[in-house]
């Protein structure tokens, strides 16, 4: 388990800081990549700009993905991911402040896999963490890393 | 009378009966020019209304887009700090533990208190926001059902309480259906909470007469009830008569019931005394 990859973009170094706090208290001590604006989340995807030579081929097991970013929103770093092959199918979990319907509705459209409203209580918020971390890393299967070209077109 | 007399008087007749229609035939068209004078000022009152019309509906629509940006902002922006000074807050406690004495863990405990009510009158606040904004879908309602509905749920929610509910049969009103359920869970759910200390606690959902064409609705309960010199704050947001030590809760869901209402173009008020139970009223069209 521990060779699965957390990719965590999110803009706000306290709320990283909080995130990577929770992570160690319920001992998820998998690697977390932090990107810390919409478009530092792509090229980390796409091994491109700073990441450039970075070995693709290497998924995160689980993108936690906050929706108001800097450069590219998070429902664009959605919306791009779920248009390239590469990306299509990665497990995404909105992770944001906002319950706004409108949000919510947004991200489920472009293809998020689960939507949650970070709690305002530390630890409502650190157990919640737990939950994703048994749920994602542990019980739910990844999609297989090897997809023949033709199966991913839609 | 001889032929030229009578010719005489038959065409000066005949010219009296030409000039009449002539005369007739102008106040005629006079009447006719100004009925079309009448018909064009009418349609130009129209088309002035018209104007003013779709001039107000959008500024309301700005209104309400502001509105809707304020509240997403509040959502998200207000939330987030909130959120980092609780998280930190907990990690003093966590962290430094042995050098903090008693006073300073008291400190941190009321900040991280303060912040998590911030966040219950934030929550609420965006509430009362998304619910005067909505737009209004009119239908049949039944409220006894729906009385029903939200009892059921309270009394599953603590099974331990002596509490019963009298919800009166064929109550039916004309509104939101959505609305009128937040608005009945507001004033059922202030109920149960304000009789949580009653033993035999008894809440009545029941028609109560009428009031300008419109029915009058109660929700009555024999619990802790409120002094009747404050009951004008009663509807105000976030206006409590009872301390939070007494009765958990923001003061929002009056005000919400109130805007509720208001926007089903009926009225709400109360009726109570201290440690004797109140009776909320408020009016619907009916729908039966």
């Amino acid at each position: 388990m521990k060779d699965k990859i957390i990719l965590l973009v999110e803009d706000n170094p306290d709320d990283v800081a909080l995130t990577l706090r929770a992570f160690k208290k319920n001992n998820i001590l998998n690697e977390v990549v932090v990107a810390r604006d919409g478009a530092c989340a792509l090229d980390y995807l796409f091994a491109s700009g700073e990441y450039a030579g970075r070995d693709a081929s290497v998924m995160p097991q689980v993108v936690l993905l906050d929706l108001k970013l800097t450069k590219v929103d998070g429902l664009e770093v959605l919306r791009r991911l779920r248009a390239d092959k590469r990306t299509a199918l990665l497990p995404v979990v909105i992770l944001t402040s906002s319950k706004e319907e409108r949000d919510v509705l947004d991200g489920y459209r472009l293809g998020t896999n689960s939507y949650i409203r970070k709690p305002v209580d530390f630890a409502q918020f650190s157990d919640a963490i737990r939950q994703l971390g048994v749920y994602w890393l542990v019980l739910n299967e990844a999609p297989p890393k090897h997809i023949c070209p033709g199966i991913s077109d839609r | 009378m001889s032929s030229n007399d009578e010719i005489g008087l038959l065409s000066g007749t005949f010219n009296d009966m030409a000039r009449e229609i002539k005369e007739r035939n102008a106040r005629l068209e006079e009447t006719a020019a100004e009925r079309k004078r009448s018909e064009e000022e009418v349609k130009k009152l129209n088309e002035e209304l018209e104007r003013r019309v779709a001039a107000r509906t959008a500024e309301l629509e700005v209104a309400n887009k502001e509105l809707e940006a304020f509240s997403y902002s509040v959502a998200h922006d207000l939330r987030s700090p909130l959120r980092i000074i609780d998280g930190f807050s907990q990690a003093l406690q966590e962290d430094l533990k042995e050098t903090l004495d008693e006073t300073a863990l008291d400190h941190i405990r009321r900040v991280r208190s303060a912040s998590g009510r911030m966040g219950l009158l934030i929550d609420d606040l965006l509430e009362l926001a998304r619910i005067t904004r909505m737009e209004m879908r009119q239908a049949r309602v039944d409220l006894s059902t729906m009385g029903r509905a939200i009892a059921g749920e309270l009394k599953r929610s603590q099974p331990e309480r002596d509490a019963e509910f009298v919800i009166e049969d064929g109550l039916a009103a004309r509104g939101d259906v959505r609305l009128l359920r937040v608005a009945l869970e507001n004033l059922l759910g202030n109920a149960w909470k304000f009789t949580g200390r009653r033993k035999g606690a008894l809440i009545e959902f029941k028609a109560a007469g009428e009031k300008d064409g419109r029915v009058v609705y109660c929700v009555k309960d024999n619990g802790a009830g409120f002094d009747m010199r404050y009951s004008d704050k009663l509807f105000g947001a976030f206006q409590r008569l009872h301390s939070t030590s007494e009765f958990q809760g923001t003061g929002i869901g009056l005000a919400t019931v109130a805007r509720i209402i208001r926007r089903h173009g009926g009225a709400v008020w109360a009726e109570g005394a201290v440690d004797a139970g109140a009776a909320f009223f408020f009016t619907l069209y009916p729908d039966s």
